[in-house]
């Protein structure tokens, strides 16, 4: 078999893909089945070194690449149970090809060219952000053409325009995905880890300020909302930028500090989460209107906070659009949401990834299926 | 039995296919040939016999790139069993080399060695990557093998004529290479390695090419295991470093002082 050749793959109904995602502390693996009806989700399993990097306050790449060595074949297998399946099954591998951490990306990317060589199986290398939005159509059925995707995590702040997440492959769409917005700056679930940190609360800070909101008032300080005033209502109007609301968190934290005044912590994060929540649904909303789309869906880890949740249906019902947020366990990453890919790539048909395909810790969202 | 090696440990990426000659197939052999057998059926080991007619190094593939072991190695793979006119499929063993090394590289190796294991349900042997340099040598006297470790240092394992590991594998500075040797009771003859050139100077040491095929040698460590059956152990990297990663100080504080 000559390793230059192109293959092509072309998968129809009743085809299983598996998926494997590695590149941040999560190793997921996840089945996927395309049927008459979508892509429907078959089982996965996932390991987490979340916990070893809890002490260093963020993902520390050389622990998660460390973990994702030890993890990646009991996740196969895991999964492997949990969906039923056994290898004779699988029709093609998808693995996140990027964006993410170089070291953590090659662990899953060598694997996965290993097992597709070993099975003899075509491996589709595939991007990790449109792996968030694809986890919606594991829920909630294709997508309705186009759909605008805010994409919320660790590392991304992004409202996206989805036309396909076929990619541009054979008879694809070349504009299956456009950039509409993101972060100048940190992404949203960095602000979360940041601000967590000053407040003392651990990390990730996500799940926890989203508990400690419950019981604060979200007006109680009027922290600011990056990039809406009126001078950025054009070149930044669906930009986002977080660094100034941790700065203020922080700056109000210290004064009180220093006046020898109690710290308020579920105020404060109830009041910092509604700064969040409020300009990541008033630009989703003012995208979607501006552009005349009809549906939002809202992706990434950060969808799993339950302010942005209730306060996105809030606006979205009051402007008539669609919104669609995938369960909580599939807004986190995993391996299914990287098989949907590689499902909705192989439905459309397209040319497989060749063996040569590096990891692209810098993959633009745009391509959504390497070659 | 047809064994796949790999090593990544090194920017020279090796891939081997070798035919390891089980007991019987050599017996078989030295009867044909009208040899007496009767030392191989009594000690049923092969010592007396050269290296050469145990291992065939049926194809070996090298290329050096620091930074493209994710991106050749699968594909050197492929390549490589094709030279010898196999697929992945007719493979029944992997030895693969455990480093020490850079991470990022040796860790493309280990783990398109374990998802080859697995795919394919044959075993998958480790081999510190020293050792299988250290077999390499046809040279008499004792040695290190040194590969480079980055950030000014080097990897370094200390090895008896018989090409035994004595002491190491540990990551020094240059400098301090012969220092460690002489609080283990160690001298050195000469050094070898991809690293050798590194340690040369500080050491004062002769740098010795070594000339068998790595593959060959990675297979050779993992000889008894190959032909006894053995479960093959975790396959766990030789690191010898922890990761990088500090515990976070106080945030810098957000209002300017007064
Ligand atoms: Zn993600």
């Amino acid at each position: 078999m000559g390793t230059e050749a192109t293959e092509t793959v072309r998968l129809g109904p009743g085809s299983i893909v598996m998926g494997i995602e590695s590149s941040c502390d999560e190793t997921g693996v996840g089945f996927v089945r395309i049927t008459d009806a979508g892509i429907e989700l078959v089982g996965q399993a996932l390991a987490s070194s979340a916990d070893e990097h809890a002490r260093f306050g963020g993902v520390v790449p050389e622990i998660a690449s460390r973990a994702h060595l030890q993890a990646l074949l009991p996740t196969v297998h895991r999964a492997f149970v949990a969906a039923g399946l056994s290898p004779s099954d699988v029709d093609a591998i998808a693995v996140t090809a990027g964006p993410g951490l170089a070291g953590s990306l090659m662990v899953g990317l060598a694997g996965a060219k290993a097992y597709a060589a070993a099975w003899g199986v075509p491996l589709i290398g595939v991007n990790h952000l449109a792996g968030h939005v694809a986890a919606d159509t594991l829920e909630h059925g294709p997508l309705p053409t186009p759909t605008l995707a805010l994409l919320v995590s660790g590392g991304h702040t992004q409202l996206l325009k989805i036309t396909s997440l076929a990619g541009g492959g054979i008879g694809g769409d070349a504009d299956a995905i456009t950039l509409i917005g993101t972060t100048i700056d940190d992404a949203a679930g960095e602000a979360y880890d940041k601000v967590a940190r000053l407040l003392g609360l651990g990390y990730p800070g996500g799940p926890v300020i989203d508990k400690l909101a419950r019981d604060g008032n979200s007006t109680a300080v009027d922290f600011p909302r990056g990039l809406t005033g009126a001078k950025d209502a054009d070149k930044h109007r669906y930009d986002f930028s977080f660094s100034g609301l941790k700065t203020s968190v922080a700056r109000y934290v210290e004064s009180l500090r220093r006046d020898g005044k109690d710290v308020p912590i579920n105020d404060i994060c109830a009041s910092f989460q509604e700064a969040v929540a409020d300009v990541l649904t008033a630009k989703t909303v003012r995208a979607a209107t501006d552009l005349g789309i009809g549906t939002v869906v809202i992706a990434g880890g950060v969808a799993a906070n339950g302010r942005l949740r209730s306060l996105a249906a809030e606006r979205c019902a009051e402007a008539g659009l669609m919104l669609r947020i995938p369960r909580i366990g599939l807004c986190t990453d995993n391996g299914s949401m990287i098989a949907a890919v590689g499902a909705h790539v192989a439905q459309a048909g397209a040319a497989a990834t060749n063996s040569h395909v590096s990891a692209n810790p810098g993959l633009p969202v745009e391509v959504v299926h390497v070659l | 039995m047809l064994v796949l090696a790999i090593d990544t440990s090194t920017p020279v990426i090796t891939v081997g296919v070798v035919n390891l000659k089980r007991p019987h197939e050599i017996a078989a052999e030295l009867e044909r040939a009208g040899h007496i057998t009767d030392q191989v059926n009594q000690t049923g080991e092969f010592a007396f016999l050269p290296q050469s007619d145990v291992y065939a190094v049926l194809a070996e593939k090298v290329r050096t790139d620091a930074f493209g072991h994710v991106e050749h190695l699968m594909p050197m793979v492929t390549d490589t069993l094709a030279e010898t006119g196999h697929v992945v499929g007719d493979l029944e063993a992997v030895v693969v080399g455990i480093g020490p090394g850079p991470f990022t590289g040796l860790r493309v190796g280990m783990v398109t060695a374990a998802a080859l294991g697995d795919a394919l349900n044959i075993p998958v042997h480790g081999a510190p990557s020293h050792d299988a340099v250290a077999r390499q040598s046809c040279w008499a006297g004792d040695f290190l093998v040194v590969t480079d470790a980055r950030r000014k240092e080097v990897y370094v394992t200390a090895y008896a004529e018989s090409a035994v590991a004595v002491h190491g594998p540990v990551a020094l500075a240059p400098a301090a290479v012969l220092g460690w040797c002489a609080e283990n009771g160690f001298t050195p003859e000469w050094i070898a390695g991809a690293g050798a050139h590194l340690a040369a100077e500080a050491t004062g040491l002769d740098v010795r090419k070594v000339t068998a095929p790595l593959s060959e040698s990675l297979v050779a460590c993992a000889t008894g295991a190959l032909l006894t059956g053995a479960i093959p152990g975790p396959l766990t990297p030789l690191y010898l470093r922890r990761p990088d990663a500090t515990e976070p100080h106080a945030p810098k504080p957000a209002l300017p002082k007064s």
